[in-house]
């Protein structure tokens, strides 16, 4: 309970007592019932993170000012000072505030941060000129036992983006290497906790690494529409797997950006009818395995079709039906849309209304002024079309009608 | 196990403080102790995102052997580096480098971009830009970058 309840409910049992409506034996009751809850809050752990790296960066920058005139022998100092204050506010953590998330995120943001200054620092004062890449991969490889003695997440955010950011100029093993390392720190916390904003954003970060190893693997053999899909189905098959195991539901938001990935894809797909030209043997490859693995798994776990599931099935129908995909993307862009609008007005719920028919206004735009078909066709599919959503329309006033009555 | 973790914080304590401080062993070592050389550089003015602005040089002299051989380095009688040979083997007995990337020379902010608007206006003919460096056994350190024989720095506040 926040400060706030509990001042009410302190203030209000007061009055309770004074109006005798329960005895000061009754009061004492109810206010143990409601304690102050002793996690911090999310503000401060934000000013804690936030107030490091300002202090970090400020010191640079008053440093930097008269940088080239201190002696060598002092710039070496100040390169190692930011460090070692971080070691003691790390070790004082350790010892004193290791139940702080504060003080374990904040720390361990700083420990990592100033480690990086001061290999920059160093690389500084003696010219020496290791590339940038190399550079950031000493430095997050330094971040992550940090990352894992502290269970700091945001410094496991420092990490991963790191490691992206450092995939792309490393063979494909090196990425795969560094999302192993981080892979357990994602299962310890995912199992520990229960917060729905840290499940968001350990999941979020943990498909953006995935996707990202993916997209490397991929990048210069496949097609970026082949990416896009397979980065879209393996987030849906994490979903089902966290589904399957833990019973929780992986996201909001990788949710939404798999199902965005993929609807977008088919919308661009839906442009290029001679997709089949340029398939590669390795796109194929890997939306195949994903989606089998897809398949098996939601098939040995049935429990009612996802929403996700038709999400899933038009990746794989896309890359089926690649010789006609611009005909395929287009339809099944159609489907989803009529779906999510069937659902939004089945459930009252709005973002799924209007997602699906944003989705269908978007195929209709792109197929309005798609120049590749002529106008006699264009015409004659849209008149069915909106005899078909007409037609839906009165199908569903019915029933509401028949449902009334 | 809380025994086992303080181990384990240490350890992570002392290894982040032993990369960067072998590094400065090796480089201060060279830095004090090498011997000097100068090389001719031109430089340009590029930027790197966490070392800050620095002077990208490109050496006259070219140090780079695709086989990855030793250059073995001399001195002309104006202390300007010269390569007297190249050789597989590591050499025991004369100084040497191996593909050394004598590109960089940091600066900040404000120094960078001047030190490119000077040497844009340098009369090549007259004025000499080179980088003195300490080498010590392979090892190399920049000390500094000089123009007519001023260190950049001074040259910077004296224009």
């Amino acid at each position: 309970m926040n400060l706030n309840h509990t001042e009410w409910v302190r203030a209000e049992s007061d009055r309770w007592v004074e109006d005798g409506i329960v005895t000061p034996e009754q009061r004492e009751l109810i206010q143990m019932r409601y304690p102050v809850s002793k996690a911090s809050s999310p503000l401060i752990l934000f000013f804690a993170i936030i107030g490091s790296l300002l202090i970090g960066a400020g010191i640079i920058l008053i440093f930097a000012t008269n940088w080239w005139r201190l002696p060598v022998i002092m710039k070496i100092i100040l390169a190692f000072l930011p460090l070692l204050a971080a070691q003691s506010v790390c070790l004082y953590t350790f010892r004193k505030k290791t139940h702080s998330i504060a003080f374990r995120e904040g720390g361990s943001v700083f420990l990592g941060l100033s480690f990086f200054a001061a290999l920059a620092l160093i690389g500084q004062v003696f010219h020496t000129p290791n590339d940038l890449e190399s550079y950031l991969l000493v430095c997050i490889l330094f971040t992550l036992p940090g990352v894992y003695l502290f269970r700091a997440k945001a410094a496991m955010a420092i990490y991963i983006a790191g490691a992206i950011f450092v995939g792309w100029s490393w063979p494909v093993w090196v990425s795969l290497i560094l999302m192993a390392l981080i892979l357990p720190f994602f299962y310890m916390e995912l199992a520990r906790t229960h917060h729905e904003g840290t499940l968001n954003y350990l999941l979020l970060l943990l498909s953006f690494m995935i996707s990202n190893t993916i997209a490397l693997a991929m990048y210069y053999e496949a097609e970026m529409l082949e990416i896009a899909l397979t980065c879209g189905l393996a987030m849906l098959l994490l979903d089902a797997l966290f589904r399957r195991i833990g019973s929780i539901y992986f996201f909001t938001a990788a949710k939404l950006l798999s199902i965005l990935c993929i609807t977008v894809t088919l919308l661009i797909a839906s442009f290029d009818f001679y997709y089949w030209e340029h398939i590669s043997a390795m796109g194929f490859v890997f939306i195949a395995t994903i989606g089998a693995a897809y398949i098996a798994l939601r098939y040995t776990a049935f429990s009612g079709l996802a929403s996700t599931d038709l999400v899933a099935a038009s990746a794989i129908i896309l890359m089926l039906s690649a010789q006609v995909a611009g005909v395929a993307a287009s339809l099944l862009v159609m489907v989803l849309g009529a779906f999510y609008i069937v659902r939004g007005s089945r459930t009252l719920t709005l973002y799924n209304l209007n997602f699906g028919m944003a989705l269908v206004i978007s195929i209709i735009a792109i197929r309005f002024f798609d120049s590749s078909l002529d106008l006699l066709g264009r015409g004659i599919v849209f008149i069915l079309l909106g005899a078909a959503f007409l037609g839906i329309n009165v199908y569903i006033s019915h029933r509401r009608k028949g449902l009334l009555k | 196990m809380r025994k086992f973790t303080v181990y384990l914080l240490f350890g992570y304590f002392i290894l982040q403080l032993a990369v960067p401080g072998y590094f400065v062993y090796r480089h201060y070592n060279t830095l004090y102790t090498g011997e000097s050389y100068k090389f001719e550089v031109a430089p340009y003015d590029p930027y790197d995102p966490f070392r800050g602005r620095y002077v990208a040089l490109r050496t006259t002299l070219s140090l780079y052997s695709k086989d990855g051989e030793y250059a073995l380095l001399e001195k002309d009688a104006a202390g300007y580096a010269v390569i007297s040979g190249w050789q597989s083997q590591k050499p025991n007995d004369r100084q040497y480098v191996k593909n050394p990337e004598l590109s960089r020379y940091y600066m900040n902010e404000k120094m960078a971009p001047e030190a490119e608007r000077i040497q844009r206006g340098l009369d090549l003919d007259k004025d000499i830009i080179y980088l003195l460096v300490k080498v010590k056994n392979g090892d190399y350190v920049i000390q500094g970058l000089y123009i007519n024989d001023v260190p950049i720095e001074q040259y910077i506040t004296r224009v």
